[in-house]
């Protein structure tokens, strides 16, 4: 409902100051314009408003082309006029153009209000513009609200997304125990969570608690990059979601080749490593 | 203004066709959705005449066909012919028939139209791509809905037609009454297609007519209302219902709304509301909801970057009323009725979905026809056709802006203006056929083969001339071979469940072995998924689905495997039923099918007497007839046809709706030839310019 009061604040618009048709579709391009932007903000309720509202005031356009083709044009301020207006004169600014708006408005208010004895038409003018302000007031604050729900909603989706923070150490021979620290890992009796590198799911887990993994790495793993993550299945209105968590890289190397760069690596990282890392690893 | 197409242009929009369509253009089989696969057999067995009984409705079991005679001679007829005169396989088949004639009839169709309102052929071609290569009509075409697709194609035709008997009728020419005949012809042709947009396309042009009709009133003196109505109303009206008679006569006389035979659940609210996948702004964006994984009822996120489309379309209204030249006037018309138009369709395609969602609910249920569009999206034809125009219109009106920098330099304003349209264009198409040019959109823009094991099984099939039914779990596959002799059953449709563990659930009845001999069943066969659109797990194929019910089936002990059809699984049902049978009685007899709707029993030796089934569903509308003696029939096990015959050596089975078909198909041939005659007589005078 939030959208019509707007709409009839547009159609008031129209009927006070007469603005042409291309006035109306030059709103529309403009509305067009801050679709996009509202869905890079994830403002999407507010964005599929914006939708209804210019569909909406398309249709208003067109039936005031309508109207304006039966009769006189130049009754109406045109958008070409504004246009031709704005190329033909030198540095004119987009502040002056508004300050012409602002000033041929007020012009026009001023005939009407500014009188000694104010006409009941012109009370119910001033009135009418109090109400529909507040209405779109009131809209915007409606507006408002739905996008919070919906960030609300946004948020409960989040609790169930694991975050891996720390993985710890990263280079690792076969038999290292890796810690993985991070949020909202639940708990692995779960079932429904798990740990899985690209291979499939890691089983071997030493430690599971809503804040930090343990595992060992198994002997027959192949060597390279290994990518861990933490997959979480949850039924939400009968529909199955899998949510994953960020994905977390470490370097498995072999024992058996020669002594490479990975290798010095490997040591080095035990200088900065935690003494609970360092503990759980016989270090 | 480039009154015949540039090569330059006709190669762009040759390259753009070519990559979007590119495997129509190879010689390999493509399927989607409703396009299924037809062995030359299968083609035989067409009937050439329209029959009122088909032996694949009702789930197999056969079932009253009249209401959906209307693509008969359009489609069947054409495919019959085709197919038996020439040994085209279904890979060249479904080309002639379907996929070149809806690339060919599109292409032209609109690019005729758009040049009538341009007079630019480059802007016309350009049209003519945003009609043909757009999303509703990419999903529509790749979900195999052919006739559709069709009847789509068909539309900038008739709104071109029509609008230009209005015209000529306002501007007082003389071809009016041709016009109203071609008119006539060509929504019979789209009623033919497809019904529904056929509706839509009336629709559209409806808002012509009332203009039209309006302009008439204003003129002097009133009484040309008459003629108008006419030649804009009645004409035509009375071609389509009276060239469409065949199907029409039998759904007047013998009802079957066939909407309403696909039970009440399709006409409530609740249906309307599911089916209403699009939202506002995806009608308004002519973007298809299922854009483009085209997986009925996943919809996909909302890509703003369609909303190019509306901005570019809309933004033609900057133009109107800024000159008043007649021909700048006449623009300002098709600008305005676009438009509306393109609201009209976003506002009617996002269905029971807000802003006034209920109005659409209650058109569903007050105005007639509406309860075609249980699935709203159908009206995105309005949109397609109304932006494919605009758009073009847009970027000619761009052209004239008067810009102060290129006042003084009118070529550099030219190349300026170009490059914007190049822009345009390659921006629209970078957002719209992404998915198409990479080769992500699934159906028909996908290749397939045909497997061996299903060739087998066909080959099988055939080979065997005794009548018999096969059952399919969970139902009838794409490859899957039927014939009258040999008809499907889709497991899922028949017992009425939808998985196939349901169906197997219903095979472990007691009864269940009786049924299906009584069903004349002798084949249960699980399909191998080749399509992966059978055994599916949310949304996806699961071969556990597939192996399970494999091994559920074989632990049935009244089905015996049959082997040599590979991933194919055949079980066999032992003593099926013939297509008649005794309930009870004594004497042999023998039968054939003389036509769908006519069959004859022959006694053998002696005379037929007692209960004899037919097995087909049951429709009091068989009749059993032998001497002078007519038995009507009489329902048998919840669900056949019988027939009470006594001391009889031939008894006539006939289908006696099917008279209805012929009463129709004698006024359908005679409208056609009227309408040819008059045609030939009618004087055609330049009705093409009058748009």
């Amino acid at each position: 409902m939030s959208l019509f009061f707007l709409l009839i604040f547009w159609i008031f618009i129209i009927f006070r100051y007469k603005t042409g048709s291309s006035i109306t579709f030059l709103l529309v391009t403009l509305l067009f314009f801050i679709y996009p932007f509202l869905l890079l903000y994830s403002l999407s309720v507010l964005a599929e408003q914006i939708v209804t509202l210019i569909f909406l005031i398309i249709f208003i356009g067109i039936l005031q082309n309508i109207w304006e083709s039966q009769h006189q044009q130049r009754k109406f301020i045109q958008f070409n006029v504004l246009f031709s207006a704005v190329f033909s004169t030198r540095n004119l600014s987009f502040l002056d153009i508004c300050s012409l708006f602002i000033r041929e408005a007020m012009s026009r208010i001023s005939k009407r209000v500014i009188i000694r004895k104010p006409s009941f038409s012109s009370i119910l003018t001033i009135l009418l513009i109090g109400v529909i302000m507040s209405f779109s007031l009131y809209t915007v604050w409606v507006m408002y609200e739905n996008q919070r729900k919906l960030d609300d909603e946004k948020k409960a989706w989040n609790y169930l997304i694991p975050n891996i923070e720390q993985v710890e150490p990263k280079v690792v021979y076969r038999g290292t125990k890796i810690r993985i620290k991070g949020k909202q890992f639940k708990f692995q009796d779960l079932a429904r969570i798990k740990l899985v590198n690209q291979y499939g799911e890691i089983k071997n887990v030493d430690y599971w608690s809503d804040s930090k993994i343990i595992f060992t790495v198994p002997l027959d793993w192949k060597t390279g990059k290994i990518s861990l993550w933490i997959q979480n299945e949850d039924n939400w209105e009968g529909k199955k979601h899998i949510f994953h968590s960020n994905i977390a890289t470490i370097t498995l190397i072999d024992t058996k080749s020669n002594w490479t760069s990975e290798d010095y690596a490997y040591f080095d990282q035990i200088k900065y490593l935690d003494k609970e890392v360092l503990k759980l690893n016989g270090i | 203004m480039n009154k015949t197409p540039s090569v330059v242009h006709v190669f762009v929009f040759g390259i753009i066709i070519y990559i979007i369509f590119k495997l129509w253009f190879y010689p390999v089989l493509v399927m989607g959705g409703d396009l299924s696969h037809f062995y030359p057999e299968m083609i035989k067995n067409i009937p050439l005449m329209p029959y009122a009984w088909d032996f694949q409705r009702g789930s197999g079991l056969g079932g009253y066909y009249a209401p959906f005679l209307w693509n008969h001679f359009i489609i069947t007829v054409p495919f019959l012919l085709i197919g038996k005169l020439t040994a085209f396989n279904w890979t060249i088949l479904e080309r002639v028939i379907f996929l070149y004639p809806f690339l060919i009839i599109s292409c032209c169709s609109s690019y005729l139209f758009a040049k009538k309102l341009f007079k630019d052929s480059a802007y016309a071609l350009l049209s003519s791509i945003l009609y043909t290569t757009n999303t509703y009509i990419l999903m529509v075409v790749g979900g195999g809905q052919m006739q559709i697709g069709l009847a789509y194609a068909m539309a900038p035709f008739v709104f071109l037609i029509y609008i230009s008997l209005i015209n000529n009728f306002i501007e007082k020419r003389n071809s009016t009454f041709f016009l109203a005949l071609i008119a006539g012809l060509l929504v019979s042709l789209q009623v033919m297609f497809d019904i529904r947009i056929a509706y839509v396309t009336m629709l559209g042009i409806g808002g012509y007519f009332f203009y039209g009709l309006a302009s008439v009133l204003k003129m002097k003196p009133r009484v040309r209302m008459f003629p108008y109505l006419l030649y804009a109303l009645f004409i035509p009206l009375f071609s389509i219902i009276f060239i469409n008679a065949f199907w029409i006569i039998p759904v007047i006389v013998k009802g079957g709304n066939p909407v309403q035979n696909l039970g009440d659940t399709f006409l409530r609210d609740v249906a309307v509301q599911y089916f209403s996948f699009a939202k506002l702004e995806y009608s308004f964006s002519l973007l298809h909801p299922n854009w483009f994984h085209n997986i009925f009822g996943k919809v996909d996120f909302m890509k703003s970057g369609f909303l190019t489309i509306p901005l570019l379309a809309y933004a033609s209204l900057f133009f109107v009323n800024v000159e008043k030249t007649a021909a700048k006037q006449k623009e300002t018309k098709y600008i305005v009725y676009l438009s509306l138009l393109g609201i009209f369709g976003s506002f009617l395609a996002k269905g029971t979905n807000p802003p006034f969602g209920d109005v659409y609910l209650f058109l569903f249920h007050v105005v007639p026809g509406f309860q075609l569009f249980r699935d709203p999206t159908k009206f995105y034809l309005l949109i397609s056709f109304s932006y494919s125009l605009l758009i073009p219109l847009t970027l000619k009106n761009l052209q004239t802006i008067e810009l102060p920098f290129f006042k003084k330099r009118s070529a550099h304003k030219k190349i300026f203006m170009s490059l914007l349209f190049s822009f345009l264009l390659l921006f629209y198409l970078f957002f719209l056929l992404k998915p198409a040019i990479q080769g992500n959109l699934s159906g028909t823009f996908k290749s397939t083969s045909l497997p061996e094991d299903y060739i087998k099984l066909k080959n099988f099939l055939v080979s065997d001339n005794a009548y018999y039914r096969t059952l399919w779990v969970p139902t009838v596959q794409k490859f899957a071979f039927y014939s009258s002799n040999h008809p499907a059953i889709g497991g899922e449709g028949f017992f009425k469940v939808n998985s196939s563990s349901a169906v197997i659930n219903k095979l472990k009845n007691r009864n269940a072995n009786i049924l299906l001999q009584e069903l004349s069943v002798r084949y249960v066969i699980v399909p191998f998924d080749a399509e992966k659109e059978l055994f599916m797990r949310d949304r996806k194929y699961d071969e556990k689905l597939y192996k399970n019910t494999i091994q559920n089936l074989g632990k049935i002990s009244w089905l015996k495997p049959v082997s040599n059809f590979g991933s194919i699984k055949v079980f066999e049902v032992k003593n099926p039923k013939d297509h008649f049978w005794f309930a009870d009685g004594n004497n042999s007899f023998k039968w054939k099918q003389i036509t769908p709707t006519h069959y004859q029993l022959l006694a053998k030796n002696g005379k037929i007497n007692g209960r004899i089934i037919f097995s087909e569903s049951f429709d009091p509308n068989w009749n059993a007839s032998s001497m002078d003696i007519i038995t009507p029939s009489e329902i048998y096990n919840g669900m056949f046809n019988s027939f009470r015959i006594v001391n009889a050596t031939q008894v006539d089975i006939t289908y006696t709706n099917q008279r209805w078909v012929w009463i129709g198909m004698v006024i359908s041939i005679l409208t056609c030839i009227t309408i040819f005659i008059l045609l030939i007589l009618s004087r055609r005078k330049e009705y093409g310019q009058s748009l």
